[in-house]
């Protein structure tokens, strides 16, 4: 089957377009403006020359206008302005939209690329000037317009040749530059038995005269340098020392003095400007979650012969089970480590949405961010994106005043939002916190009153006040804005953080601002949890949010007129009878457990035949037909073959609610 | 020494006498020799190593190639002395001389030992 390019060159746009994002807003920042500049130059050239590569050429000729603009500000011909930050925006949702028509959407309004190209003309020519450096702090290399000597070393990624590269084409570029001398090292070229024909294990190094500045030598290499080592220093540099990428040629030594390839490598990695990438594998996420499900597969299989081995009694088999089952979880790690994505992933597109609003709204916001490095498995990294977009956009429209109100009450005029995320035992804490107006508790009750969420006299702690705004239908907002104020937003915030099996709460000072913070498991696909027994059907208590267990006699649950409640120490808990919700057959023990969970500062009892321990489960959907069922998040295979429901704890507490306000005599009468 | 060779009917072939008791082999490398094909001639040059006699090349029909031409015949090269024998390049075509300058490669070690005629024979 032919290799089709363009879904490689859609996902490397797309990442290539949030870094633009990311440049173009650090543009401001005197400090990384040429850094910006550099970085912003090298993703539109890419896109240009890939998507040419690729037949867009609609996407192709709109970002080389772009390049030329941006080669400009590199020159120092154009200024950097919030201006070209803005342009430089455009210009990416462009192309965006560009490439979105690729893959189906719908096609870009009429002359809207024309618009945008006549804008980024205008500033490309409006040239300050040949003398003046546009970037702070950037060296002024062209201005002189001196020739200079320039030293290449150039060792390409061994898989050059596969990749399409010829160092031919590289060279000719090259010599447009100026007066070019290539010398070819053969080295590295190992004997036939050992050489993979189609691999690069050639060198180069190149002296270039030319009045051409370093970036303009290094975007000649731009399409190979990914695993390549590229030196570049003007003539006067100091000289590398023999046995690195500069040693002499290869006819010039004997054989016998041939280094091997590694051990070359090895000294090339020191060079001081040497630029040598990690490599990556662009691999599907469809493929992962395959991976992963076998993988879950896999572990479950391996308890169950663990199982099967130990009732067998068969002691020659136990040595090998046992190493097998290391080999198992080492590979469960690896596998679900490979899902694990950094959050800063996805923070980089909320810095151009509190941009974006700050400038529609005339408010005056910044966004720190903090622990992007923080990784989250890209399942649940997924699903995360839109509850955190609504959390912004609600502390935006909320949260802060004009700027000129923000002074009156003696605050800065700019605003602050702190993203901030870090890891936390086996879970991940994500905070939102502002230092905007902080939560009106007078507004939030008249308003829940209003709507009818409370009565006028219910007596409320001020947690339970604050968490009025999670629920449905619930908004202060006195007019409904395209940003937020829907009263459609925190409820459905708060439902899919649940589905994350994750927590949120919010803290809130008037005046001062508001905090809420999102409290996730790192992976969705591995659980702990507490194996119960109901009759003859098992469970999975999610092992987080477990606090003890405790014994009912029949007796106490009798005394209690059966009413679901159980004391412990002086304290009266509600509990749920699992045998009652999953309508299992059988009598209940003499003596039952109830294991008590926390959900939502609520301590409640789960109802339970027996406590068989502890386990680590590998969640599997119930599919397409159960999908509907709420009170189960998943299920496991047990090592005996029997299945096991994995239990959904906010869910069951929701559900058992409601069954008690259709039958009053059902729990939470306590 | 016999250094008649037969042409194959392809475009890129290689070829070699079947008698290989002589002192040198001479193998004759033809039409187009890219990354594309680069199996079958990675295949030859090991045959005709292993054929136990100093390589002699002959570059002069290749029409068409690429540096992963030039490396093998370099890795061959290093095979050959490594098991104490010769290798050189008889003739070649304005293709590969052409490829070994844009590459910046000297194959005056290539060439030892032949090198005046290759200069005479093809005006290398």
């Amino acid at each position: 089957m032919e290799y089709n390019p363009i879904p490689t060159f859609l996902a490397e746009a797309e990442e290539l377009i949030s870094n633009i994002e990311q440049s173009a807003l650090n543009l401001g920042e005197s400090e990384s403006s040429t850094e910006a500049i550099n970085q912003l130059f090298r993703a539109f050239h890419t896109i240009k020359g890939s998507g040419a590569m690729c037949g867009l050429l609609e996407v192709s000729g709109f970002t080389h206008h772009v390049e030329t603009l941006l080669d400009k500000v590199r020159e120092g011909a154009v200024a950097v302005s919030p201006e070209l930050s803005d342009i430089v925006l455009a210009a990416s949702d462009q192309i965006r939209l560009l490439l979105a028509v690729e893959q189906g959407g719908s096609p870009v309004a009429a002359g809207s690329n024309q618009m945008l190209i006549d804008r980024i003309s205008e500033l490309t020519n409006s040239v300050i000037g040949p003398f003046a450096s546009a970037i702070p702090g950037a060296p002024r290399e062209k201005e002189a317009g001196e020739e200079r000597i320039w030293n290449i070393r150039f060792r390409p990624s061994s898989d050059l040749f596969t990749c399409g590269g010829n160092p031919v084409l590289l060279f000719r570029d090259l010599k447009k530059l100026g007066n070019c001398t290539v010398v070819g090292y053969t080295d590295d070229v190992p004997p036939l038995a050992d050489i993979q024909p189609e691999l690069c294990y050639l060198r180069w190094t190149i002296t270039l005269q030319t009045k051409a500045d370093e970036n303009a030598i290094r975007d000649v290499f731009l399409f190979v340098e990914d695993g390549c080592t590229l030196e570049i220093a003007t003539a006067g540099a100091p000289e590398p020392e023999r046995g690195q990428l500069g040693a002499e040629p290869e006819h010039a030594l004997p054989p016998a003095q041939n280094t091997a390839p590694a051990e070359k490598h090895g000294s090339l990695s020191v060079a001081g400007r040497a630029m040598v990438k990690e490599s990556t594998v662009r691999v599907p996420s469809a493929r992962l979650d395959r991976l992963v499900n076998l993988v879950g597969e896999l572990v479950m299989n391996q308890s169950r012969l663990t199982q099967a081995t130990s009732q067998a009694g068969a002691a020659e088999l136990l040595n090998p089970v046992q190493e097998m089952e290391r080999l198992v979880a080492e590979l469960r790690e690896d596998v679900l480590g490979i899902r694990m994505l950094p959050i800063g992933t996805i923070f980089g597109r909320f810095r151009r949405l509190v941009h974006d609003l700050s400038i529609e709204l005339g408010k005056e916001v910044d966004l720190i961010t903090e622990g992007a490095e923080t990784e989250l498995d890209k399942s649940i990294l997924d699903q995360l994106g839109e509850p955190l977009v609504h959390l912004l956009r609600n502390s935006m429209d909320h949260g802060f005043g004009h700027p000129d109100e923000r002074i009156a009450i003696g605050k800065p005029r700019r605003g602050t939002i702190r993203l901030a995320a870090a890891h936390c035992g086996s879970d991940i804490v994500i905070t939102i916190e502002d230092d905007g107006r902080g939560i009106n508790r007078a507004a939030v009750r008249r308003k829940a009153i209003e709507k009818r969420l409370i009565t006028p006299t219910a007596n409320l702690t001020d947690k339970e006040i604050l968490n009025l705004v999670l629920l449905p239908g619930f908004s202060t907002a006195a007019k409904v804005t395209s940003v937020s104020g829907r009263g459609v937003g925190m409820d459905v915030v708060k439902k899919q953080i649940d589905v994350l099996r994750g927590t949120l709460s919010i803290a809130s000072e008037e005046g001062k601002g508001c905090r809420v913070s999102i409290r996730l498991p790192l992976t969705l696909a591995i659980i702990e949890g507490l194996l119960v027994e109901v009759g003859a059907e098992q469970f999975i208590i999610p092992m987080a949010s477990i606090t003890e267990n405790v014994e009912l006699l029949r007796t106490d649950k009798m005394g209690n007129n059966a009413r679901n409640v159980i004391a412990v120490r002086g304290e009266l808990l509600s509990y749920i009878d699992l045998r009652r919700i999953f309508q299992t057959d059988g009598e209940a023990p003499a003596i039952e457990k109830v294991v008590l969970v926390r959900e939502e500062d609520q301590r409640v009892g789960l109802l339970v035949d027996r406590v068989l321990g502890t386990h680590q489960t590998v969640i599997q959907s119930l599919g397409r037909f159960l999908r509907t069922v709420e009170v189960v998040s998943g299920a496991t295979i047990m090592g005996d073959g029997r299945v096991a429901l994995i239990l959904d704890i906010p869910a069951l507490v929701r559900f058992a609610n409601c069954d008690a306000e259709k039958d009053t005599a059902g729990w939470g009468n306590a | 020494m016999d250094t008649a060779t037969t042409q194959a009917e392809s475009t890129n072939c290689v070829s070699m006498p079947e008698n290989t008791a002589d002192a040198e082999i001479p193998l004759k490398i033809t039409g187009e020799q890219t990354i594309r094909n680069s199996d079958a001639l990675y295949r030859s040059l090991v045959e005709s190593l292993d054929g136990g006699a100093s390589l002699v090349v002959d570059l002069s029909e290749v029409q068409e190639c690429d540096a992963v031409l030039l490396q093998l015949l370099y890795a061959t090269r290093r095979s050959a002395l490594e098991r104490g024998r010769g290798f050189r390049i008889a003739t070649m075509s304005p293709a590969v001389r052409e490829e070994a300058i844009a590459l910046g490669l000297d194959l005056a070690d290539l060439v030892k030992g032949s090198y005046e005629g290759a200069v005479t024979g093809n005006g290398i």
